[in-house]
């Protein structure tokens, strides 16, 4: 390999963004609660405003790192709010694709995408259904001929 | 044409009730004598109360289980209440792995792990006790179906290629290339070093959930030593017994530890009350891993452990491979059984840049100023010497910077670093590798600064911290551009 491989182009729906603020606003609220009700009330305001500060940045971060490219021989994928990763699955390796959605993922009509490899399990949360489908039917294309371990 | 179901020979009832047996020794042991306030007539009932069970729950297990030896698959079926079956077709089966355990080489039978290519919970089907003839019949039957997938594998690569292939090597030796026994001295030092106090874990829970179940919240208060003098003694006697555990364990689990080379396979036979033979698919090896524990690193010793693809979790057996060498021999010995992950030349390994041993020492120099400050604090002032950790906290900092480093030699990369289990240096061969990854915290980036990490087929992941930024990324493409090129044919 002479150049370096090029960096992934295709970034998730923007709706990911709202389904990442609603998951962490409702875990802020659940802790909230909780802390409140069980450790007294000065303390609530520590879940409060963690959670109000994660909930304002995170997603945004996220979404706005969040690449992925599913190439003839790999899936390259980079991503992260605070540690950025970068990560090459060989399609050779990919042995089966699910697509699968929690409640309100599935209200969004968003998917994750899990890539299944001998040595576990790789990614993409928040995809498009269509696009998901896209993407499983394409990897599992690819994958059969390719078929090694 | 479906063949008749056959069961398992009933010494499988008595291989079930001893495992049920062992697992329930401790906690029945625990039980017996706080609910029989310490009669001997007492213990003895809930012993037998016990075997009584065990048994039943085994006869119960054996009653239900069969198994089927197809034309081209094996197949299980197990299950009281719920029927679980599982198969194999007969050309993915890997390996029949034996196991002879007391109860097996008491009626000269023996428990029989058919491994697949494919892994997961699909992967391995057990046959706990199963007579000589009928193992014999499985692996003839194994190994029609192998000879037959070869030949259309190699008909197939014929036409691919359109030129007469070369017989594939067939590579049954008359006798092993290489081999290797664990001495007896080589056994003891291993049992004496081996230091694994998860042993004791699994124990100590067990006793506490019975403790809590039995006697009250007061009783237990009672029982609670109340002065550090105690404590410290409780304390050793647990380190003592658990260490006594973890030699007894090693002693039992590897003595006579043989492995040799056979063609394309390597057999691995260990075990002293239960006799373990494994015969792994050297093509299915992926990488080598080179261990140095804390308590071996010293002494200049090292266990030397192969990550294969398609073995179900527990088979250990297929796990290591030398169990106590010296580390300056195990790269020779590597390359005698493993020559296909021992790399040509042996590279001098490149280090992290200077810049990052500063990140290395960071973390555990960090905790043990919380740790010392926090004991200081609680058990002023005596407790303040606790400080002391600062020293060799920062001196393992030191040592994962040294340890760390990585290396190309051909189709293979090198990786080493110090991790939990001590100093490793693992060897993938990079065209089978699983996932390739590079990560940067924000510090990391700002001092360009990148972790790097693979995954090889067994599951395991092997990584190195705070390598150069640019380095990595290009170590990381090239990794995934040797994994994306076809293996050749084996």
């Amino acid at each position: 390999m002479d150049d370096p491989a090029p960096e992934p182009a295709n970034r998730l729906p923007s709706r990911a963004r709202a389904l990442w603020t609603l998951q962490y606003v409702a875990a802020t609220l659940f802790a909230t609660v909780v802390v409140g009700s069980t450790v007294g009330l000065p303390w609530l305001l520590v879940p409060l405003v963690g959670g109000a500060l994660f909930s304002a940045v995170v997603p945004t971060v996220r979404y706005a790192r969040w690449r992925y490219e599913i190439r003839d021989e790999e899936i390259d994928l980079r991503h992260g709010a605070w540690t950025v990763t970068r990560t090459l699955v060989p399609i050779r390796r990919v042995q089966h694709v699910d697509t699968e959605a929690g409640v309100i993922q599935s209200a969004m009509d968003l998917r994750t995408v899990t890539f299944h490899t001998a040595a576990g399990k790789t990614e993409i949360p928040a995809v498009a259904v269509h696009e998901a489908e896209a993407i499983r039917r394409r990897v599992a294309d690819l994958a059969r001929t390719r078929d090694d371990v | 044409m479906t063949s008749e179901p056959r069961r398992l020979h009933p010494a499988a009832v008595g291989v079930e009730a001893l495992s049920a047996l062992r697992g329930m020794a401790i906690p029945l042991f625990v039980v017996a004598v706080l609910g029989s306030g310490g009669s001997v007539g007492g213990v003895l009932v809930y012993g037998v109360i016990g075997l009584v069970a065990s048994a039943f729950v085994a006869w119960l297990t054996w009653e239900t289980t069969r198994w089927w030896l197809q034309p081209d698959e094996v197949r299980l079926k197990t299950g009281v209440i719920s029927e679980k079956i599982v198969s194999i077709p007969l050309d993915r089966v890997q390996a029949i792995d034996t196991v002879h355990g007391p109860v097996q080489r008491v009626f000269g039978v023996a428990e029989l792990h058919v491994q697949s290519a494919g892994g997961g919970k699909h992967g391995e089907i057990v046959l706990k006790a199963v007579a000589a003839a009928q193992a014999e019949e499985l692996r003839e039957a194994v190994r029609r179906a192998g000879a037959i997938a070869d030949g259309r594998a190699q008909a197939a690569e014929q036409e691919a290629t359109a030129r007469p292939e070369a017989p594939a090597a067939v590579g049954q030796s008359a006798g092993p290339q290489a081999a290797w026994r664990l001495g007896r001295g080589a056994l003891l030092a291993a049992a004496l070093t081996s230091g694994s106090f998860g042993v004791l874990l699994p124990v100590l829970a067990g006793a506490s959930q019975v403790l809590d179940d039995v006697i009250g919240f007061d009783d237990a208060e009672r029982l609670l030593p109340h002065s550090v003098g105690a404590v410290a003694v409780i304390a050793g006697v647990a380190l003592a017994v658990a260490w006594i555990l973890s030699i007894g364990g090693t002693l039992i689990a590897f003595a006579g530890f043989t492995v040799a080379r056979e063609g394309d396979r390597l057999r691995i036979q260990r075990g002293f009350l239960e006799r373990r033979v494994a015969s792994v698919p050297v093509a299915r090896v992926h990488a080598v891993r080179v261990v140095e524990s804390l308590l071996r690193q010293p002494f200049g010793l090292a266990t030397v452990r192969i990550e294969t693809a398609g073995y179900a979790d527990e088979a250990a057996t297929a796990q290591t491979l030398l169990p106590l060498v010296r580390r300056r021999d195990a790269d020779a010995l590597v390359a005698r059984l493993l020559p296909e992950l021992a790399p040509d030349v042996v590279a001098p390994l490149t280090p992290p840049p200077s810049r990052a041993l500063r990140r290395y020492v960071t973390p555990p120099a960090a905790a043990a100023l919380l740790v010392g400050a926090g004991v200081g604090i609680a058990f002023a002032p005596l407790g303040l010497l606790a400080l002391v950790l600062l020293v060799p906290a920062v001196a393992f900092g030191v040592s994962d910077y040294r340890a760390a480093g990585w290396a190309r030699a051909g189709d293979l990369v090198v990786l080493r670093w110090r991790g939990l289990m001590g100093r490793t240096t693992a060897t993938a061969d990079a065209r089978r590798l699983q996932r390739v990854s590079t990560a940067a915290s924000p510090f990391q980036r700002r001092a360009a600064l990148t972790t790097l990490r693979v995954a090889v087929s067994s599951g395991a992941k092997f990584g190195v911290w705070h390598l150069d930024g640019p380095t990595a990324d290009a170590l990381r493409d090239d990794l995934a551009a040797a994994a994306i090129t076809p293996p050749p044919r084996r």
